[in-house]
C-alpha cells in the first residue's frame, strides 16, 4: 500500500522547473533514500510533501489526503529538513517538552522516549543550561532528527541527516534509523549526499537530477556501485559537454 | 592591499542590509539624516551669535567655547560608547589570509575613522575656526586649532572603542566607567570642582599656544597606540569568544503545566525574555508608562480630550503596538517549524490573543500611578487635580477596553500580512528589521478610527458618549474574539505559503 503518492507534481520558479515527477509512490513501511547533487530537487521534493511551499501543478497525498487541504499529516509525520524547524531560544530539553505536548504525550512517555537516545545525545544535550541557538551544528540537528521522531511518526522526513554529525554520531544515527526500520512500520524518506549510508539501510534509493527521477533502485549488493558509477558518468558526461579546452587540462 | 581592504569596507556598508531596505525606509531616515545635520550645522554655523548672546559682557568668546568642550566630550563618550559600532569579527576572514596581522589592527582601527561621531564635531569646529578664531587670536591659530581639536574629538574616539572592546572581555570595567563618569559629574554637581574650568585650562591653550596646542595630537597618538597594542594581542580568535549565556531558569513553569496553550504563551513569554531585540521592546513599555507625564502636565494638552486620548491609545496599547505588530514576524527563524508541526491554529493565536490582552492590562494598572501622581503633583495648576484624574482615568479606561477588545483582533489578523523576517539577537535601536508597508498602514486602524470615532461624538460636545461607544466596542470585540480568530487562521492558511518564502530569506 503507498502512504504517500505524488501525482504530476510540478514546481516552478520564475519559468524554471525545478521538479517534475509525474508519478512517484512511498509504500508503508518502506524506507527510502533520495540522492541528487546540490539543485537536484530533494529539498524542493521535501518541501512539497511537507506542504512549506505551494505545488505549481499536482499533488501531494499522504495517507490518501492532499496535503495542501487536509492538515492530519501533521499528527502522523515527524521531520527535520533544516534549524528552520527549531525554536532557538529554548533549551533542548523545553523543545522535547513543547513538541511532546503537541502530541498529547505524558511526561513519562516523554522521557522513555528521550532516554533512548542518550547514546546519539553524548550527554551533550539534556539537562544542560544551553539554548539551542548556542548549541554547534551538529547537536542542532540531533535535538531536531530526535525532535521529528517525537510522537512515533508514521513517516518520517530527514533532509541530509548525517551533514554536520561527527563519525561516532553518524554510524549512531545510522544504526537507530536500522533499527527503526527493522522493528517498527515506520516509513522514511531520507536524503543525503553520502552514497554509503543510505545504502546501508534504505531499500529504494531514488535518484533525482535537474527536477526529475532519473533512477529508481531497489537496494541490493550492486547500489552503492551502481550510485557511484552514475555519479561518475554524470561528472564525464558534463566535461565533454563543455568542451575540448577543459579536457585537454584534466 | 592596504586600498583594497577600505574598498572591502566601503563595499560592505553598501551592501549592509541598511541599503537594501525598502524605499519609503531609506527616504525617512534620510530625511531624518538631514534634519540632524541641518541642525548640528546650524548650531555650528552659529554658535557664535549664541555665545554672544548668552555672555554679553565677554571679551572673548574662545574661553567659554573652550569651557564648553570637556562636558562635549564626555556626553559623547557615552553616546559612542551605547551607540557606536565595533566591527571587530569583520576583519575575521582576513586573519587566514597572507597579509600581515599589524596591518589588519591598524585597518582596523582607521576605519573606524570614518564614523558619523566624528563627523558631528566638524560641524562646530569648522565654523569656529573661520569665524571666531582670526578676529580673537592670530591668523595662523584658524590652522593650529581645528587641527588640535580634531585631535581631542579622535582622542576620545580612541578611547571609546578601547574601552568598548576591554568591554566585550571584561563586563565589570562598565560599572568602574559608570563610578568613574558618575563620580566626575557628581563633584562637578556639588562645586567641589568646576569641569567648565577645567575644560578652559585643558582646551585654551590650543587657541593661544604654539607649543601646548599639539597635546591632543600627541595624546591621540598615545591612545592609537593602546588601542593597536591591545588588538594586535587579540588577534586569535578565542579570546573573542564571549561564552554563551547560560539559559534563564525563567521558564513560566505555572503556563507550561496548563496543556498545549499555556505552553505557547509560556515560549512566547520566553521568546520575549530571551532575546534583545524583544527585551528592548519590553523596556521601551517602561518608559512609554511615563509618557503621559509630558501631556498631563501641560494645560494646553489636558484642555480637551484629543491629545489625551493619543495618550490613552497609545500608552495602554504600547507593547501592543511594538510587539503586536511584528506577530509570527518574531517567529520567522522557525516558522517551517511552525508550519509541519501539530500546531493547533485556534490555539496558537488565541495564545497570542492573551498576551496581547494581557499586556494591557498591565500598561493599564502601570498608567494608574503616573495619572495619580502625575497630576496630583505636577499637574497644571489652573486645573483642579482631582477633575483631571476622573477625566484622565475615564479616556484611559475606554482606550484600554478598545484597546483589549478591537486593536488586538487587529493586530492578530494583520499579522498574516507580515512576511519579512526578524533576526532575533540584533539589538532594536535603529533597527527597521522586518518593517514593511504594512507597518505604516496599521496605523490608520489602531490609532486613527478611534480618534474619529471618538471626535464623531465629540463635535457634538458628547465626549462621554464617545468614551462609552469605545468601551461598549471593546466589550463586543472582547466577546467575539472567537470570530476574529478564525478569521485569521483563514487568512493565515491563504498567505502562508508567501509568508513562509519571505521568512526564509534571512540574511
Amino acid at each position: 500500500m503507498s502512504i504517500i503518492e505524488v501525482k504530476e507534481l510540478k514546481k516552478v520558479y520564475n519559468g524554471v522547473c525545478v521538479l517534475n515527477i509525474p508519478n512517484l509512490e512511498f509504500k508503508a513501511g518502506q524506507s527510502l533514500g533520495l540522492v541528487g547533487n546540490n539543485g537536484a530537487g530533494k529539498t524542493t521534493l521535501f518541501r512539497l510533501i511537507l506542504d512549506l511551499i505551494k505545488a505549481s501543478e499536482g499533488q501531494v497525498r499522504s495517507k490518501g489526503e492532499d496535503v495542501s487541504k487536509n492538515e492530519d499529516w501533521k499528527n502522523f509525520t515527524g521531520s527535520f529538513v533544516d534549524e528552520g524547524f527549531l525554536i532557538d531560544y529554548l533549551t533542548p530539553d523545553e523543545y522535547f517538552q513543547f513538541i511532546a505536548k503537541l502530541h498529547n504525550m505524558s511526561h513519562g512517555d516523554l522521557e522513555a522516549h528521550l532516554n533512548r537516545y542518550e547514546d546519539f545525545f553524548a550527554g551533550e544535550i539534556r539537562g544542560k543550561k544551553k539554548y539551542i541557538r548556542d548549541l554547534s551544528k551538529g547537536n542542532q540537528k540531533k535535538v531536531g532528527v530526535v525532535g521529528a521522531l517525537l510522537g512515533n511518526p508514521d513517516i518520517l522526513i530527514l533532509d541530509e541527516p548525517f551533514a554536520n554529525l561527527d563519525p561516532s554520531t553518524q554510524f549512531r544515527l545510522r544504526d537507530e534509523l536500522k533499527r527503526l526500520d527493522r522493528e517498527t512500520d515506520i516509513t522514511m524518506l531520507i536524503s543525503s549526499h553520502d552514497l554509503a549510508h543510505v545504502t546501508e539501510f534504505c531499500e529504494r534509493i531514488v535518484i533525482l537530477d535537474k527536477g526529475e527521477v532519473v533512477k529508481d533502485i531497489h537496494t541490493n549488493a550492486q547500489t552503492l556501485k551502481e550510485l557511484e558509477d552514475f555519479f561518475i558518468q554524470k561528472i564525464k558526461k558534463e566535461d565533454l559537454a563543455s568542451g575540448p579546452e577543459i579536457m585537454e587540462e584534466s | 592591499m592596504y586600498l583594497q581592504l577600505f574598498r572591502h569596507r566601503w563595499t560592505k556598508t553598501f551592501r549592509s542590509t541598511f541599503f537594501r531596505q525598502g524605499w519609503a525606509i531609506k527616504i525617512l531616515l534620510g530625511l531624518a539624516a538631514i534634519y540632524f545635520m541641518a541642525i548640528f550645522g546650524s548650531l555650528g554655523v552659529f554658535m557664535k551669535e549664541i555665545l554672544e548672546e548668552g555672555f554679553p559682557d565677554a571679551e572673548r568668546l574662545t574661553p567659554i567655547f573652550s569651557g564648553g568642550i570637556l562636558m562635549y566630550l564626555l556626553a559623547d563618550l557615552v553616546m559612542r560608547f551605547f551607540l557606536q559600532d565595533l566591527n571587530v569579527i569583520s576583519v575575521q576572514h582576513y586573519l587566514s589570509l597572507p597579509i600581515s596581522k599589524k596591518k589588519i589592527v591598524n585597518f582596523l582601527l582607521q576605519s573606524s575613522i570614518f564614523n558619523f561621531f566624528n563627523l558631528i564635531p566638524l560641524f562646530f569646529i569648522i565654523p569656529w575656526a573661520i569665524r571666531v578664531i582670526p578676529n580673537e587670536y592670530s591668523t595662523l591659530h584658524t590652522i593650529i586649532w581645528p587641527i588640535a581639536t580634531l585631535g581631542v574629538v579622535l582622542s576620545n574616539h580612541f578611547l571609546a572603542i578601547y574601552l568598548k572592546r576591554v568591554l566585550a572581555v571584561k563586563a565589570q570595567i562598565f560599572w568602574i566607567i559608570v563610578l568613574l563618569l558618575g563620580g566626575l559629574y557628581a563633584l562637578h554637581f556639588f562645586q567641589v570642582i568646576d569641569l567648565t574650568e577645567v575644560s578652559t585650562a585643558l582646551f585654551l591653550p590650543l587657541a593661544q599656544s604654539h607649543y601646548l596646542a599639539w597635546w591632543p595630537l600627541i595624546l591621540a597618538l598615545i591612545v592609537y597606540q593602546v588601542n593597536y597594542r591591545f588588538l594586535l594581542g587579540m588577534t586569535h580568535l578565542d579570546r573573542w569568544q564571549t561564552k554563551a549565556k547560560e539559559a534563564s531558569s525563567l521558564r513560566f513553569a505555572f503556563l507550561e503545566n496548563r496543556g498545549p496553550l499555556g505552553m505557547m504563551i509560556a515560549n512566547e513569554l520566553k521568546l520575549i525574555v530571551r532575546n534583545k531585540r524583544t527585551k528592548t521592546v519590553v523596556y521601551m513599555c517602561f518608559f512609554f508608562a511615563l509618557y503621559g507625564l509630558i501631556f498631563y502636565t501641560q494645560e494646553t494638552y489636558v484642555e480637551g480630550y484629543s491629545w489625551l486620548l493619543f495618550v490613552g491609545i497609545f500608552t495602554t496599547g504600547i507593547f501592543m503596538i511594538n510587539y503586536g505588530q511584528f506577530l509570527v514576524s518574531w517567529e520567522s527563524s522557525y516558522f517551517d517549524g511552525i508550519l509541519t508541526r501539530a500546531y493547533e491554529m485556534e490555539t496558537y493565536y488565541k495564545s497570542k490573543y492573551y498576551l496581547l490582552v494581557a499586556s494591557a492590562v498591565v500598561m493599564y494598572i502601570l498608567t494608574l500611578p503616573v495619572v495619580y501622581f502625575g497630576i496630583t503633583y505636577a499637574g497644571p495648576e489652573n486645573v483642579p487635580a482631582n477633575e483631571l484624574i476622573l477625566k484622565v482615568l475615564g479616556i484611559n479606561t475606554a482606550t484600554f477596553i478598545y484597546n483589549m477588545g478591537i486593536n488586538s483582533a487587529v493586530l492578530l489578523f494583520a499579522s498574516t500580512y507580515n512576511k519579512k523576517p526578524i533576526d532575533l539577537s540584533k539589538g532594536s535601536a535603529f533597527n527597521y528589521q522586518g518593517t514593511g508597508a504594512a507597518q505604516w498602514v496599521i496605523v490608520i486602524p489602531l490609532m486613527v478610527v478611534p480618534l474619529l470615532l471618538f471626535q464623531a461624538f465629540n463635535v457634538f460636545d458628547k465626549p462621554q458618549a464617545g468614551l462609552m461607544v469605545m468601551a461598549a466596542m471593546g466589550f463586543i470585540g472582547l466577546a467575539t474574539h472567537r470570530y476574529f480568530i478564525k478569521q485569521t487562521i483563514k487568512n493565515f492558511k491563504e498567505k502562508k505559503y508567501i509568508n513562509a518564502e519571505g521568512y526564509r530569506q534571512h540574511d
